[in-house]
């Protein structure tokens, strides 16, 4: 069990939608234009502040399912929260993030969650409008744009989620 | 532990522990390097410690793992692999398995640093192609697109202006100068249509390749499965904004139903229109796909319960590029642009309606998989002669006039019907300005004609008054020319009456092609056309005058030409094409050789040349020459060459009869292939379709 100030939060999402991206921008402000897809699981954790608390986040990078390769969900065992990853250039990866919701409500719960549509840098290839986000929202969840590339909202994210765990 | 095993663990790069309890754990053997490098220098009580204090991902693990230890679970858990760093930050991929041996509750730890990276190489290569496979399905969209807009949109005002041109110079009077301007706009617009013909052949061979589907050849696609997992993919975006979307019910357990088009397409086309839906349904509605049979014809729709059309509402703006609705959104308005080009091009129809008591309803048209057995035109079909019916006159004429109205550089043939007049002409088109320019060239041609805006206003019209041909554009709001046509079959069903219908459309594929013929019209003319080309159509019809069916003997010849040809080749145009090509390339060295030998009394060469001639001759149904051909070898045979001299001139003439007649044949079959069609003017109000 973790103590009390580490608090497991997971990344879901398709595959290529910049999980590991928005992790490495978040742990280490740093960015790979190269996709390198995600094999194994990896775990990071950082100490973040939230009000007169501080808090160790443990990041779980989980890879995204797809044919190719099954996710085990004991991965997400014990999460208090975690980022839901769209990718805005691929329609696709929105149905499948909220497919991956249904499946994690049933193993962990109704914990909170940031609904991230990640490359928002490329706004003008983006296949995810306005309708769609709205959609999303009215299900009571906070939807964020966020760009690993230029780190737009990827501090935000992962504080709102922080802060939302804390309540 | 012994030497062996000890050595065993250490090649296959293991750690080996003992579960304690409570979370501790005991090596077993001397740890790998790795092992150290990440967890702990040395072990400090007894070699045990805490594994999952240090490994957030062991913690994890071990859950599962003691389930099965303390037998709470027959079966272990899966090998699960992860990733930690050393100290140094090297990051080790791991791999982590729970056993029982020999009374031991043992966790097993690996390194297999080769085996992680030939999996990293497979899965990075499978991903990266599967994005590529994305991204070219886009590519191809946007292709798609282009290609409709330049066919319709850009090549649009042509129609128009070469109407403008053609009736400036009917006018006659103004200036040299004036004249010379009017043949120069003439010039342009012309050049105009052949640059788009050029970029258009080079875009459609391009998106012909880049268009194979995953159908199997031959294999229509069914539009019911495609509805089904339409459904299917879309629930859970459905459900997260508290929607529901469902297949009809009265679909259920319906066999599949096959129509024209392609199965990727199909569902694309669904997903585009129920985003649509999901755009404009209200909370806890239903968004419902449905199947109809409207023969030959399946309708599909997606219905929605939303507040419906909007009142100002055109339907025909909605299926425009760039069209976004009020709201807004939407793929830069791309969705039912994309759906509309694609549902014309399988030959369908597309529009949207309001629904009672309330909602919205989207739906298109495609033929339903048997039509697709239906004979080209002039061609008997296989297995049965073509009945005597009003649908023979009416291929016959599609072909003759498709023949006659080829442009510039097709053959008229010698008996070739004059211009008409005197005609009394129904015309329904709902462009101002087509109507316009359409009765001026007509009544410079004498014809009388009355012009009318849609479908529906020419069956008002035609309901108490005779026409002799009624010149039908395809697309109007109401009711299309197709559309139409079949309402006017219907009632002339059993009354052996038959109304001459010509279609004047810019939808000219070989798929609308067969469309119109089933929607009962005898021909159709593609739009820009000439005025020389709309005589030639309307001549065609003079012999048949209004309620006596056209005869197919009416125009026979150019019939039998045409569709003898195809039907030597088995019906397969690109080989016909193909054929032409090379005798057309190869007849000028025949004639050549011929002409020597003639001179230089060369008897076995004669012959032999003249027997190579034959066979072209024989398929391509040239009976003149193939006469002469077989004169010039029987006298090369019999070494007999009087007259061989008089003999090959006139083989000359037949000859270049006939390459007139097949240059103009490649030139059709060319243009049908590309599917060039040109549409309307813009900037017309359309009115709501039907």
């Amino acid at each position: 069990m973790l103590p009390e100030t580490q608090k497991k939060i997971c990344l879901l999402g398709s595959f290529a939608v910049g999980k590991t991206s928005l992790v490495r921008r978040y742990i280490e402000s740093i960015y790979n234009d190269q996709y390198h897809t995600t094999v194994k699981v990896k775990v990071d954790k950082k100490v973040v502040k939230s009000g007169a608390k501080e808090v160790t986040l443990v990041l779980w990078d989980l890879y995204g399912e797809d044919d190719f390769q099954k996710m085990h969900w004991s991965y997400v065992r014990g999460s208090f929260g975690y980022l839901l990853v769209a990718d805005g250039t691929r329609r696709a990866t929105l149905d499948r993030a909220l497919e991956l919701e249904d499946r994690a409500r049933v193993e962990i719960g109704p914990v909170p969650l940031i609904f991230v549509v990640n490359k928002c840098d490329l706004q003008q290839e983006w296949e995810i409008d306005e309708a769609m986000l709205e959609g999303v929202a009215a299900r009571g969840w906070t939807v964020l744009r966020t760009s690993a590339k230029t780190g737009e909202g990827v501090n935000e994210a992962f504080q709102q989620l922080t802060e939302k765990i804390l309540r | 532990m012994d030497v062996v095993l000890q050595n065993f663990l250490r090649q296959q790069d293991y750690a080996l522990l003992e579960y304690l309890g409570d979370g501790s754990f005991a090596l077993l053997a001397e740890p790998p390097q790795w092992f150290r490098e990440i967890w702990s220098p040395q072990p400090t009580n007894a070699n045990a410690f805490h594994l999952g204090e240090a490994s957030p991902f062991l913690e994890n693990f071990l859950i599962d793992a003691e389930a099965y230890w303390n037998k709470e679970s027959s079966v272990g858990p899966p090998a699960e692999g992860w990733i930690e760093r050393t100290r140094a930050g090297q990051e080790i991929p791991l791999d982590a398995l729970a056993l029982r041996v020999a009374g031991k509750r043992v966790l097993a730890i690996q390194s297999r640093a080769a085996a992680f990276a030939e999996q990293s190489r497979v899965l990075q290569t499978a991903r990266d192609a599967l994005l590529v496979h994305e991204r070219l399905l886009k590519e191809i969209q946007k292709k798609e697109i282009l290609l409709h807009c330049i066919i319709h949109d850009l090549s649009q005002p042509l129609t128009a202006m070469r109407g403008c041109f053609e009736c400036l110079a009917l006018e006659g009077g103004g200036t040299a100068r004036a004249k010379q301007l009017v043949d120069m706009g003439k010039q342009q617009s012309e050049q105009q249509e052949e640059m788009i013909r050029e970029v258009l052949n080079a875009f459609s061979a391009d998106l012909q390749d880049s268009m194979q589907s995953g159908d199997r050849a031959g294999e229509l696609p069914d539009i019911l499965r495609c509805a089904a997992e339409t459904v299917e993919a879309f629930t859970p975006v459905f459900r997260s904004k508290g929607l529901i979307i469902r297949l009809d019910p009265r679909l259920q357990g319906h066999a599949p139903w096959h129509v024209t088009g392609e199965t990727a397409r199909l569902k694309r086309i669904f997903s585009n229109l129920v985003e649509n839906a999901l755009r404009h349904a209200p909370a806890g509605s239903i968004v419902t796909l449905g199947l109809e049979d409207d023969e030959p014809y399946v309708k599909a729709f997606v219905e929605d319960q939303g507040s419906g059309l909007p009142k100002d509402f055109l339907a025909s703006r909605a299926f425009r590029l760039f069209s976004k609705g009020k709201k807004g959104g939407g793929k830069a308005g791309l969705g039912l642009y994309f759906c509309r080009i694609t549902v014309e091009r399988w030959g369908g129809t597309i529009g949207c309606e309001d629904v009672v008591p309330q909602g919205a309803r989207f739906w298109f048209r495609l033929l339903s998989g048997k039509e697709q057995t239906v004979a080209e035109p002039g061609i008997p079909a296989a297995a049965s002669p073509v009945p005597a019916s009003s649908e023979t006159p009416s291929a016959a004429a599609l072909a003759a006039v498709r023949a006659g109205a080829g442009g510039p550089a097709s053959a008229a043939p010698a008996d070739q019907p004059t211009a008409a007049s005197g005609l009394r002409i129904l015309l329904a088109d709902d462009d101002p300005a087509i109507r316009e320019l359409t009765e001026l060239l007509l009544a410079r041609q004498g014809h009388k004609v009355v012009a009318v805006a849609n479908g529906l206003e020419a069956l008002r019209v035609l309901a108490s008054r005779r026409f002799d041909v009624l010149l039908l554009d395809d697309e109007m709001p109401k009711l299309g020319g197709s559309e139409t046509a079949k309402r006017i079959r219907e009632q002339e069903a059993g009354t052996g009456k038959h109304q001459m219908i010509l279609a004047l459309t810019g939808n000219t594929s070989e798929t609308d092609r067969l469309r119109l013929q089933s929607a009962g019209i005898d021909a159709c003319l593609g739009k820009p056309f000439r005025a020389e080309e709309l005589n030639r159509a309307l001549a065609a019809f003079a012999k048949s005058p209004a309620n006596e069916p056209a005869t197919a003997t009416a125009i026979k010849p150019e019939i039998s030409d045409e569709a003898a040809l195809l039907a030597r080749v088995g019906g397969d145009r690109n080989l016909l094409v193909r054929l032409i090509r090379t005798f057309l390339k190869d007849y000028p060295k025949k004639l050549a050789q011929l002409r020597t030998a003639v001179r230089a009394n060369d008897a076995s060469t004669l012959a032999a040349t003249a027997h190579a001639l034959k066979g072209p001759m024989g398929i391509f149904g040239a009976r003149g020459a193939q006469e002469y051909v077989q004169e010039l070898q029987d006298g090369g045979r019999s070494a007999r060459l009087a007259g061989a001299a008089k003999t090959l001139e006139r083989l000359e003439e037949e000859i270049a009869k006939l390459e007139k007649k097949l240059r103009g044949y490649t030139t059709r079959a060319n243009r049908a292939k590309s599917g060039q069609g040109k549409g309307k003017p813009r900037g017309r109000a359309k009115k709501k379709r039907a």
